[in-house]
Formats: C-alpha cells, structure tokens, sequence
C-alpha cells in the first residue's frame, strides 16, 4: 500500500523489512560462499573489496532515484548516455584546471539539467516516460559525441581517484559512504516525510492523488531531476574508479541500475518498492559481475547469470503472492 | 587541445549543414574521392590515421570521406560501405571489425570498378586489393612479451612469473592474432612465465579497469598484466594503481601515446608498444592513389615522407614497419 | 479499429519524412538511384521484420527488450549448425525454432509469473545474449554454404530478395492478421483493457504468449537475413535493435500501452528510419547523429501529437 511492504519485526519504521529483502540477503550470503569457496577465499581480497563496493555504490546511486521515479509509475532508460555526457562536461571542466571542489558542482548541475529535461518532457510533455527517456538516451549520446568528437579525456587529476577511492575511513572508501549516506536520506525521506508518502501516493493512483490535492507534476518532475543530480554524483565517482571520458563512458549502464532496483522487489507497475531492496539489489548485481573472473570463467556468463537470477527472484516473489 | 576540438566540432556540423543546404554533391573533376572506415568513431586511435590520411590526401590530390560506425559494429560499417560505393567513390577501404563479413561488399565494389583496400584490421576476400599493415603480427606480439619480461626481470630479478592478458572484443581479429604470437613468443623463449588468464574488457576502460581489479584478487601473486587494445592499458593501469601495487605488477601492452600517459608520468607503466597511426593512414593513402594511378608495387618501395616500405606481393601487403616502443623519452608524441 | 490513426501520429511522420526527404535530397541529389533505393530496403529489412513482431507485443500492452538478444542467439545457431555441417535450410530452421523457443519463454514467465513483460525481457535480454556468447566463446561465426547467401543476397530481377520476397509478403500477412482475423481482434482487445477482455471471456494469456512468439520468430528471421547477408554469424549482433524496435513501433503510431496501433504504421515508421539513417549516411554525418536525431524524432513525434490532441479538446470544450 501506501508505504513500502511491512514487516512484524519491532525495528524503527524507516528499517522496514519483508520477506522480499530477507530472501535478498539469503541469496547475497549465498553467492558470497559460493565465489568465497570457489576462488579459494580470494574474493575478500581487500583489493577485491574494494572493487567490488565501488562498483555497487556507482550502481546504488543512481539506482536510488531511479527506485523514487518507479516508485511514482515512471521509468527512465536515459541514465547511461547521461552519465557519459555528464562525464564529458565535468571531465571538460578539469581539463580547464578546475579541481575536484571546484568541478563537483559541474557535475551535479549538468545532471539536474539532463534530469529536468527528461522530467519536463515526461510531466509537461506528456510524453510516455519510456518513450521520453528512450530519445533522450539516444539524443544524449549523440550530444556527447559533439562535444567530445575524436578525444578522450584522460588528464582526470589524480585528486579524483585519491578522494574517491584510495581515502578509506574505517576501510570503506569515500564514494562508498557517499552512497550510504544518500541511500539513508531517501529512506528516511521515502518512510517518514509527507512527500515521501505522496510519491507512493502517485504510484499507487495518479489521478486520485492529483484530487487529493498532490502536486504530482511537481513531484515526479523532481524525482526526474533529483535522478539527473544522483548521475552526476556516480559519475565523479566513476572518473574516480576510471579516470578517463570516452564517448561511449555509461553505455549499457541504465541496463545494470535498472536490474538492481527490479531485483530488489520495487515494482515497475509502481507504487511499491523500497530501497533497502534497492540497496540488496545493486549488491547482487555486483557480486555477479565480480564473480566470473574469480571463478576462472569468461564473463559472457554473467549475462546469463544475471538474467536468472531476476527470473527467479521475481518469480519467485510472485509464487509468495498467490499462496 | 580539447576546447579546440569541441569549437572544431560545432564548426564542423554547422558547416556540415551549409554545405547540405547549398548542395556539397559537386565533386571535382579529376579529384579522386576516397572512403575510409573505421572500426568505430569516436576515439583517438583512428582520429590520428585519419589524420594522416589526409595528409596524404592533400599532398597526392584525393578527398578523404571519412565515416564509421559509433560502436565496432561490423554491420553498421557494411552499411557505410555500401552507402559509399552507391556514392560512387573512386575507392573504400575499412579497419574491418570482422574479418568475413565483407566480402558481398567487396564483390559490389569491383564490379563497379572501385579500388577496395582494408587497413589496419584485414578483411578476407580474394577481390581486396590492398592490405596495409601497422607493422608485422608476429614483430608485435614478440615486442610486446620481450618488454614485458624485461619489466618482470627488473621488478623481481627473474624473467618468470605469472601474467594475464586483458584484450578488448574477444571477436576482433587482430587482437586475437596478437594474443596468438605473444602465447607463442611465450612458450619459445620465456617457459618459465605462466599465462594464467585472457580476459575481454572491450572498447571500454571501465570495464577493463573492473577485469583487472578481479584478475589481481583472483590471482594474488600475479606478476604482470598484458593490455591487448588502447582502453585494456590504462584500465589495467588504474586497477594495479588503486589496489596498491604499482611496481609488484608489471603493466605493458599496446596502446597510444596520449591514452597512457598519465601512467607513464606516475610510473605505473614504464613502456607500451605501439605503431604511428598518422604514419599507417599516411601509408595507405600512399597505397590507394597507386592502385587509383594503375601502379604497381614493388617489393620495396621509396614512399614520399616515409622511406623505405616493403610490399608482400602474395598477401597484397604494405607493412609500415617495425613496432615502435613508447616511454617516458618519446611520451610526449600527440596521438 | 485498427487503421492507421490519421489524426494522430501519421501526420507528423508525413511532416517529418518530407522534411528529411528534401534535406537529404539537395544535400545529395545523386540518393535518387534504383541502387540507393534498394539499399536502403536492404537497411530497412532486419530492423523492420523485428519491429513487425514488437508491434504486436506492444499492442497486446506489452513490451520486447530481448528481441535484439534473440536476433544474435539464433543466428549463431544457426551458424554454429551450418559449419557443423548441418544443410543450410535445416539450419535456418533450427534458428527460427530457437527464437519461437524464446519468445515461448518470454511469454510464459509474463504469463505465469504474472511479471511486467519489461523485466521478463529484461531478464532474458541477459540470458540470451549470454548464451550467444557463451556457445561460441564470443567469436564471430563463418564459412558457411552457398546456398544460405540467398537470404540476404539474393535478388529476383534486380531487386533484393529479401524486400519482395520476405518482407513485403510478410508485412501484407501480418496485416491480413490484424485487421481480418480473430486473434488480431483478441490483441487489440487484450491491449486495449485487460480486465475487460478477461472478464469476457478471452484467455489473455494465450494471447500475450502468442504475441511473444510472433516476436522471437521474426526475430529469428531478421537474424537469418543478417547472418546471410554478412556471411557472418556474431554473438554480439542486434545489440541496438531492442531499443530502436520500440522505437519505430511508436514513431508508427501505437500506444506503448497497448490497443493502439498497426503493422502498417510500423512499416511506414520503419521507412522513415531508414530514410533517416540512410539519407544522413549518404551525405557522411555520422551515425551517432542519425541515431540522436531518430530520438529527436521520437520525442518530436509524440509531442506534437499531445499538443495537436490538447488543441482540439480545448476547441470541443469552447464549443
């Protein structure tokens, strides 16, 4: 219903746990062993750990608006080509001699603005937001390509990496605690704010919430651009992981943040989902992309993986429902 | 370099518009027009060859359509291909991303009379005119262990350990030809260095950064990691640079000047291999107004700004040379 | 019911088809060849016998992500067979069963597992392009028999075989389906309002699996072409062509949530996509721009549509 699935454990409301996300768990712990045994323990690695969080929280981020916008009914398919042109703006800005401090908030207004883009179309627009984001996907790549034309951005200063990536308070990097600080915001804000109840509100009926008095053209165009924003923060992240710009940086991501929000049991027809599933989601998606060079076999496999693991997952949730 | 390169773009497109406004179809009478396709647009590697492409362009009197697809999507170039052809250019050539899927196009070509060429990346038809090739396979793959061992024998006084490879699309021919006379370069002269692993990271320095990380704690007492393609370099570079081991594992592998340095300064990378792409565009433009002008090659051939350049007459191949090693003395090369 | 909706987005794509039709003329007078003209069928093709089966998909309410995946899979079975030295028109055969095959998966897990078709694809756009890869370790398949060059090679007169001989009987087929038979009514009833249609007693689910395997053979099909016309199989084929299917079903005027729509609006759509991709290739703009501009056109298209319907209300609403 209106809030995110309920549970009968006695915990603070906002750490709302079902049975969804407590078979998640039971399915990360369960690949976790299987690449701990199969990698001969090589998988805790502190190097492997390290990759493997960084890789989540570029995931997660993003992955947290994306979770809000299906939440309210929507879906947006553009992620990938924003973070690439995101990254052609920020990355531009450093080869102006900007520093880090200086080049975040590049990032982040380059991401609004796609973001808004995407949303005024969808909610001024009325644009199906599928079809919307499906030309913008395209349109922003494109843009990319203009700006960028035959060159790479490679002289990232190594400022980037060294915040980002190699600063590890209590041994977790600093983009990592940047995406567990933002997933507990939009928890908080999902669970315990008014305009987090209206976002289940729209998801669950757009026009009775809109008679109810919901600015639901306000708030879905929010959920849009606050997305645009979350890009632009995976994307700083993800020049700190890899420190150059191609034209084709981000291609295929929209697919990976997507699958992790899906897993995580949020529902595409809206109005339910929740983002410690989202959370769960994003961590299973990486250990699936981390596992196949540590068990010794082609990553091909991962496709495969990946793809039944979703089935199973949301089949599964749907046997639950109808017992 | 880069504002000039994005205020480069917005003229071009706007330029681009004009001339499809005023009608850009007029060619010049005696001009060849020559077709050039890539493997993919969009990255430095070819932007060079295209560079010297018209170089030679502008010194032998020929226009140089340069197009490519956005992704190396060998169906994406046959398209361009055939495009070009029922444009009626003088000659096309490709960096084929599949070495068989050209042949229906090469046939079109010849029986309209149109010079067919591939370059830097073969293409298998019997009707291909031209080959020219960056520098000899078996040269490059041998280069590449021979400076990887030398790299090894200074980290840890012996020329033994364990390596891996991280190569872009495992489907790319010549990539995979490399792979072949490195493995073999291997097995002959270094018996005591154990390949343990060839991974695919593609056109994408992300995920061959992501490939690395996991070949390093799959393998915690690897010794040196082979970067097959421009993105699989750096991306290895980055991930033996964040997980601490800079100096333990030796990085070496083919790639541009431009792409690797900032490895290079930081001493994560001591040498790369690679070849001059101006160099190998200005050569086969070389190549293509000889075939256009009814000439025939020699085995060794005095080419204008070039030198000496040899020409196998059974593979119709012009090779440019031998590879040329990249340090921190000839870093500063722009490529 | 089912006709092209004149007063929605056909109009716009006559506008826009017109435009590009005289840009790229004056920008290369020389496109107005019999060569061109079948090259851009040829181009026109693959995309457009997978947007045919996607139509489907999308007016039963649904939607097809792993099309693309399916088009790789099959034609490197079919490869795969054809180098095992399996007759080439058995091996064609094995190919379309393995995309019938899939788009049967598809439909069951959205019918059984009662799971938005949009994640199901999703799920199986992984797998499959997966499985492509994983059985030929992600190389390129070739060497493949004579006879197979027909497909995609072949020509009757001087115009290519695959236009007049598989896409066009296809298209008139698929319409005849549409418009004159039970199941096209059952689809646009399915598409239209589910409950309705279940409560009438239309067993949905065969429906939306149907549909679904309409789409993985004609997958298949497009793949055979492909693979014929390439004398190459790739694992990693078609990855693009998911997304830009969908594309062209809507830029042909069906609603993405079903009901509305026809396989002839998607053929004229499709002409216009290859019109665009062509036209731009031929006077050497890049690919990366004819796929931005396609996105343009989308947006465009749809919200033209929108502007044109508010117009109108707000006249019926004066009056």
């Amino acid at each position: 219903m209106a809030t995110p699935a309920s549970s009968g454990l006695n915990w603070p409301s906002w750490i709302n746990v079902s049975v969804r996300e407590l078979l998640l768990v039971v399915g990360v712990i369960v690949i976790t062993a299987g690449i701990s045994i199969g990698s001969s323990g090589n998988f805790w690695a502190a190097s492997n750990l390290t990759n493997l969080m960084i890789s989540t929280a570029i995931t997660l981020v993003p992955a947290i608006g994306m979770t809000v916008i299906i939440v309210t009914g929507g879906i947006d398919v553009s992620v990938g080509s924003m973070l690439g042109l995101v990254a052609v703006a920020g990355g531009t800005a450093f080869e102006y001699g900007l520093g880090l401090a200086a080049a975040t908030p590049v990032f982040l207004i380059a991401g609004a603005i796609l973001g808004l883009i995407n949303g005024a179309l969808i909610t001024y627009g009325r644009v199906p937001p599928v079809i919307a984001t499906l030309g913008t996907l395209s349109v922003y790549r494109a843009a990319a390509f203009l700006f960028l034309g035959n060159h790479w951005i490679t002289m990232i200063p190594p400022s980037v990496t060294e915040t980002m990536v190699l600063t590890q308070p209590l041994g977790v990097p600093v983009a990592v605690w940047i995406a567990l600080v933002l997933l507990a915001l939009g928890m908080v804000f999902l669970a315990r704010l008014p305009r987090g109840r209206h976002i289940f509100a729209i998801g669950n009926n757009e026009n009775a919430a809109r008679l109810n008095g919901i600015p639901v053209e306000r708030i879905k165009l929010a959920a849009y651009t606050l997305t645009g924003v979350l890009v632009g923060v995976a994307a700083l992240m993800s020049l700190g992981h890899s420190p150059m710009v191609q034209t084709t940086t981000g291609t295929g991501f929209e697919l990976t943040v997507i699958a992790a929000v899906v897993l995580g049991g949020t529902e595409l027809t809206g109005g339910r989902g929740s983002l410690l599933g989202t959370l769960l989601g994003a961590i299973l998606v990486g250990l699936v992309q981390n596992g196949v060079v540590l068990l010794h076999i082609q990553p091909f496999w991962s496709g495969v993986v990946l793809g039944v693991i979703i089935l199973v997952s949301v089949g599964s949730a749907t046997v639950r429902r109808n017992d | 370099m880069s504002r000039h390169a994005f205020f480069k773009r917005w003229a071009v497109l706007g330029g681009t518009t004009l001339a499809l406004a005023l009608g850009s179809s007029a060619t010049w009478a005696e001009q060849y027009t020559v077709g050039f396709v890539p493997k993919l647009v969009g990255i430095p590697y070819f932007a060079a060859m295209k560079q010297g492409m018209d170089k030679a362009g502008k010194q032998f009197d020929m226009k140089i359509v340069y197009q490519g697809p956005s992704s190396a999507d060998v169906a994406q170039q046959v398209n361009i291909v055939s495009s070009l052809i029922n444009q009626g250019v003088d000659a096309i050539g490709v960096a084929a991303n599949s070495p068989t899927a050209f042949g229906p196009m090469v046939k079109k070509a010849r029986d309209k009379n149109i010079v067919f060429y591939s370059t830097d990346s073969q293409v298998d038809a019997d009707g291909n005119q031209l080959r020219v090739s960056q520098v000899n396979d078996k040269a490059l793959g041998y280069k590449v262990i021979d400076v990887l061992a030398a790299q090894l024998k200074a980290n840890t006084g012996k020329t033994s350990g364990k390596v891996a490879f991280v190569s872009g699309g495992s489907t790319a021919t010549n990539l995979n030809t490399w792979i072949k006379f490195m493995k073999a370069r291997l097995a002959d002269k270094y018996p005591d260095i154990e390949l343990v692993d060839v991974q695919y990271g593609g056109e994408d320095v992300t995920k061959a950064t992501n490939i690395t990380n996991q070949l390093i704690s799959a393998y915690p007492d690897l010794d040196g990691i082979v970067g097959v393609n421009t993105t699989s370099v750096p991306g290895a570079a980055q991930a033996v640079l964040t997980s601490g081991k800079k100096g333990q594992i030796a990085v070496t592998g083919i790639t541009d000047p431009n792409t690797i340095r900032p490895y290079v300064m930081n001493g994560t990378v001591n040498k790369v291999v690679l070849w001059n792409p101006i160099d190998l565009g200005y050569l086969t433009g070389w190549g293509v107004k000889q075939l256009l002008e009814g000439k025939s090659f020699k085995p060794v051939n005095d080419v204008p700004g070039l030198g000496k350049v040899k020409y196998d007459e059974q593979t119709k191949t012009l090779l440019l040379g031998p590879p040329m090693v990249i340090d921190k003395s000839n870093i500063q090369m722009d490529f | 019911m089912n006709r092209i909706d004149w007063t929605g987005r056909a109009p716009v794509l006559l506008v826009i088809s017109l435009i590009t039709l005289i840009g790229v003329s004056i920008g290369a007078p020389g496109i107005w060849s019999t060569d061109n003209l079948f090259a851009m069928g040829v181009l026109a093709v693959e995309i457009g016998i997978i947007a045919l089966g996607q139509t489907f998909v999308i007016n039963t309410g649904g939607i097809d992500l792993s099309v693309g995946a399916i088009f790789a899979l099959a034609q490197v079975v079919m490869g795969l067979a054809m180098v095992g030295g399996v007759p080439w028109p058995l091996a064609v055969m094995l190919g379309l069963g393995v995309g019938v095959l899939c788009g049967l998966v598809n439909g069951l897990a959205t019918v059984w597992l009662r799971v938005p078709a949009i994640i199901v694809t999703l799920a199986t756009m992984f797998a499959f392009s997966g499985l492509a890869l994983v059985i030929t370790s992600g190389i390129d398949v070739s060497g493949f028999p004579e006879g197979f060059a027909v497909l995609g090679q072949g020509t009757i007169g001087s115009v290519p075989l695959q236009i007049v001989a598989i896409y066009l009987p296809l298209l008139v087929l698929l319409a005849v389906v549409q418009w004159r038979t039970r199941f096209g009514r059952l689809v646009h009833l399915t598409g239209t309002n589910t409950l309705a249609a279940r409560l009438t007693g239309i067993r949905i689910g065969r429906v939306q699996i149907a549909t679904f395997v309409i789409a993985g053979g004609l997958a298949a099909l497009a793949g055979a072409i492909n693979a014929s016309r390439l004398t190459t199989a790739r694992p990693d084929a078609g990855a693009t062509d998911n997304l830009i299917s969908i594309a062209i079903v809507v830029l042909g005027g069906s609603s993405i949530f079903g009901g509305k729509g026809s396989v002839v609006g998607t053929a004229l759509a499709t002409l216009v996509i290859a019109l665009v991709n062509y036209g731009l290739s031929f006077n050497n703009l890049n690919a990366i721009y004819q796929s931005g501009l396609i996105g343009l056109i989308l947006i465009v298209a749809v919200l033209m549509q929108n502007i044109m319907l508010s117009i109108q209300q707000r006249r019926a609403a004066a009056t």
